[in-house]
């Protein structure tokens, strides 16, 4: 039987020593990625912080993740609304409803508000939880007093401190998956920052390559659209701040359902996800604190999608026409 | 709060903070209240039942020490048991037994109305349990004075960081640590961190990576294969030790840090040879505790073969059904304790043989290690399951299912993540030392304690997965 020794019996300067260094390579390694480039999401949100300081405000605000990323055109939109309203798509690939909040408070505090801000995220990313690398990337350290004091993410932020501080940490998914062989999140890393001129580029690409090639068979439906419809306390406290915020300054508060695959409409009808949906929003619509530009899921066949929740370009471009119309019919009307 | 939570590192920050400020007698006061905080923040409600149970105990100690009548000695001991037991019968055992009544009856075609409790079992009750008995137990055989100070024998039963899932400490060792003024030395702190450290690494690279192999493929209701189910076991071996022992470590730990010493839980438990060598090794402290409160209390091995053998299944019966309240855990007991009975038959029968050559000692050794962790995965299939029926399946397809090479593709995930582990064991145990790494030069120190930290920074799950133990 292998021997355990005592505690206070033992010549501890070895071991104390091994902290000490292990403490230090830590520093010195964290340092020294700190000047490795960071993720295309962490590049884009930092991106667009930049963004908020240079540009004006623009009259319309789109936010969501990368399926609203992709899927809102700005110039498409702007077309149907009155000459020079400016449109922004401030959609985040990976984010979810947190990163809406922190948006709109930053440029609220630079005097840059919107006149109009469309809440477009897919549904799945309410509950992916994703405040810990948004605060560790996003956040300025003088916004943590007010992550923290949000209450409901108080240890996701906590960890966002970490992840500041940690490349290793911000990068946890990526670095994982390289060391373990897998491509995953990897092979994004790099990818450019996704503008809406490179992603109308980028999608034009893939159907030319479709058009010679055909679409491959798409991998099996992921886990996520086959969860019901849940929206924990901490989102529904940040859409509360999101739509309170945007009331307290006059900014109209507009919802948008995008179209779904027809695929994970099938797998969520069997547990009851849209209806679980729609109630949260005719919640917020009862209460008047959003005006719904669309309501149900559209769902559409597997040919408009590049995967289960990406728009082709086709597709994409008419969503796009037809928000634009409907936001016309919005502003133009009576407040 | 679990161990592997930011929360409990806040938690854990604050105490010690105050800890090492404080005199020995405010020590004890901060530990009483954090170990209340620290259990409450699962269900303040249970505080209840600890605090009930804590004064009934005390109560029984002072009764047995001053009492010189062996008869009302008896019955004090007696009534602390039955109370103690009570709890738990009540609390974790009563749904259990009352629905197996019912259907055992309604199999006779007999339909009686009991009321069913829907109580929430209070986490940690099993353990806090027996660490009770134990003191009232070592009282009544005077091997133990009682605590005269009801706060610091509360602090004893309460202490945070074994609370909810042990190790299950003797009064004969932690109420005196409670009771003397504890003198905290920089190897505590470093030892301790050490300990943490790798604990945390078994439980959130090993564990919560191995049960995202394991659930899946266990809440499957089959039919089932060769390969998954043998990777699902095979998965589970690790899950539970990583789980487990991580704890005990995380716990022994944490003590250290404010100068306690918890006992070693975990000795190399899948290098055992024999059945017996491996509760020598697994849950030291929960065997060590049946063997001496339950199994000698029985008679033991004093009163001729046949209780001997009777004696080895009660207890490991009853150890079954301590893990929950369920058949599948009985019949893991069961199975454990034929192993153990048919084992010292066996020893039995061979007798004393001369001391085989060395070659043959180490082939053996070899096979015994093997044959006994083939065995000991077995149980683990009939711990996992949660039906006979998913059981009976699994073991077919250990014998006549499938192959499913597809799913053997998990071998190089298990590989990955517990290669690490074994390759550490493997030292610890050649060099018959668990502690080795104190004798090992700086620079492989340091890379292992940056291998562990980037372990879990990489692959660890960071939502505090609660771990299996809190059920028990």
């Amino acid at each position: 039987m292998a021997r355990p020794s005592s505690t206070s019996n033992f010549d501890d300067r070895r071991l104390t020593r091994a902290v000490q260094y292990t403490v230090l390579i830590l520093l010195g390694v964290e340092l020294a990625l700190a000047w490795v480039p960071e993720n295309v999401m962490i590049r884009t949100m930092r991106w667009m912080r930049a963004l908020l300081d240079r540009q004006p405000a623009a009259a319309v605000q789109i936010q969501g993740d990368s399926v609203a990323q992709g899927a809102l055109f700005i110039d498409e939109i702007a077309d149907a609304l009155p000459e020079s309203t400016r449109v922004w798509n401030a959609a985040l690939q990976g984010s979810g409803p947190e990163f809406t909040y922190f948006l709109l408070r930053r440029q609220l505090a630079h005097g840059r508000a919107p006149r109009a801000i469309v809440i477009a995220h897919s549904p799945h990313t309410f509950v992916t939880q994703r405040m810990g690398v948004l605060a560790g990337a996003f956040l300025a350290w003088d916004e943590f007093p007010a992550a923290f004091l949000h209450g409901h993410h108080f240890f996701d932020t906590l960890y966002g401190v970490l992840c500041k501080l940690s490349f290793t940490l911000r990068h946890r998914e990526e670095l994982s998956d390289a060391l373990r062989g897998r491509r995953g999140e990897l092979q994004t890393w790099a990818a450019p920052i996704p503008t809406q001129g490179w992603l109308r580029w980028h999608m034009g690409l893939d159907e030319e390559k479709w058009a010679r090639e055909g679409k491959g068979p798409l991998p099996p439906l992921h886990p996520v659209y086959r969860e019901k419809f849940v929206l924990d306390a901490g989102e529904r406290d940040l859409f509360g701040r999101t739509i309170a915020l945007a009331r307290a300054h006059n900014i109209r508060v507009f919802w948008l359902t995008l179209p779904e695959h027809e695929a994970v409409a099938a797998a969520r009808d069997s547990i009851g996800f849209a209806p679980a949906y729609y109630r949260f929003v005719d919640s917020l619509a009862a209460r008047g604190e959003v005006t719904v530009l669309q309501r149900d899921f559209e769902v559409l066949p597997a040919s408009d999608f590049s995967d289960y929740t990406h728009l082709r370009l086709p597709a994409a471009l008419k969503l796009s026409r037809e928000v634009g119309r409907k936001l016309a019919a919005e502003l133009s009307g009576p407040r | 709060m679990v161990f592997n939570s930011l929360l409990f590192a806040v938690f854990l920050g604050v105490v010690l903070l105050l800890y090492y400020r404080l005199p020995h007698r405010g020590q004890n006061h901060l530990l009483l209240i954090a170990s209340y905080v620290f259990y409450g923040a699962w269900d303040w409600r249970f505080l209840s039942l600890i605090w009930i149970s804590t004064t009934v105990d005390w109560w029984a100690g002072l009764h047995l020490d001053e009492s010189k009548s062996p008869a009302y000695r008896k019955r004090v001991l007696f009534l602390s048991c039955l109370f103690n037991l009570g709890f738990l019968g009540v609390f974790k055992y009563y749904g259990f037994f009352a629905t197996s009544f019912l259907a055992l009856a309604a199999w006779f075609g007999w339909h009686p109305q009991i009321r069913l409790l829907h109580i929430v079992l209070p986490i940690g009750i099993s353990f806090y349990t027996f660490q009770s008995m134990s003191y009232t137990i070592e009282v009544y055989r005077k091997h133990l004075k009682p605590s005269r100070n009801l706060l610091e024998y509360a602090t004893f039963v309460a202490f945070f960081p074994h609370m909810v899932a042990g190790p299950i400490m003797r009064a004969t060792s932690l109420l005196p640590q409670v009771q003397k003024p504890r003198v905290i030395t920089r190897a505590h702190i470093v030892e301790g961190l050490r300990l943490m450290l790798w604990g945390l690494y078994k439980k959130m690279v090993i564990a919560d990576n191995m049960a995202l192999i394991v659930d899946p493929i266990f809440a499957r209701p089959g039919p089932y294969t060769f390969g998954e189910t043998f990777v699902g076991v095979l998965a589970f071996a690790f899950q539970i030790y990583g789980d487990f022992s991580g704890y005990s470590d995380i716990a022994r730990g944490t003590a250290s840090l404010m100068g306690f010493e918890l006992i070693v839980n975990f000795d190399l438990p899948y290098f055992a040879t024999s059945p017996q060598d491996f509760w020598r090794r697994w849950h030291i402290s929960l065997s060590t505790w049946l063997r001496d409160y339950l199994y000698v209390s029985l008679g033991g091995n004093q009163k001729g073969r046949v209780r001997t053998y009777v004696n080895l299944m009660l207890t490991m019966l009853l150890g079954g059904l301590w893990h929950g309240a369920s058949w599948t855990f009985v019949c893991w007991g069961a199975y454990h304790g034929t192993l153990l009975a048919g084992h010292r038959a066996i020893g039995e029968w061979r007798g004393e043989r001369p001391a085989p050559s060395a070659w043959r000692a180490r082939a053996g050794w070899l096979l015994s290690v093997g044959f006994m962790f083939v065995l000991t995965l077995y149980g683990w299939l009939l711990f996992r399951c949660h039906t006979f029926h998913q059981i009976a399946g699994m073991t077919r397809a250990l014998f006549l299912g499938p192959l499913d090479a597809g799913s053997l593709r998990h071998l190089v995930t298990i590989a990955f993540f517990t290669l690490p582990l074994v390759v550490v064991q493997c030292v610890q145990y050649f060099r018959d030392d668990l502690d080795f790494w104190r004798q090992v030069p700086v620079w492989a120190q340091t890379a292992f304690y940056l291998f562990c930290l980037y372990s879990i920074f990489l692959f660890g799950a960071f939502r505090g997965a609660a771990f299996i133990y809190f059920q028990f």
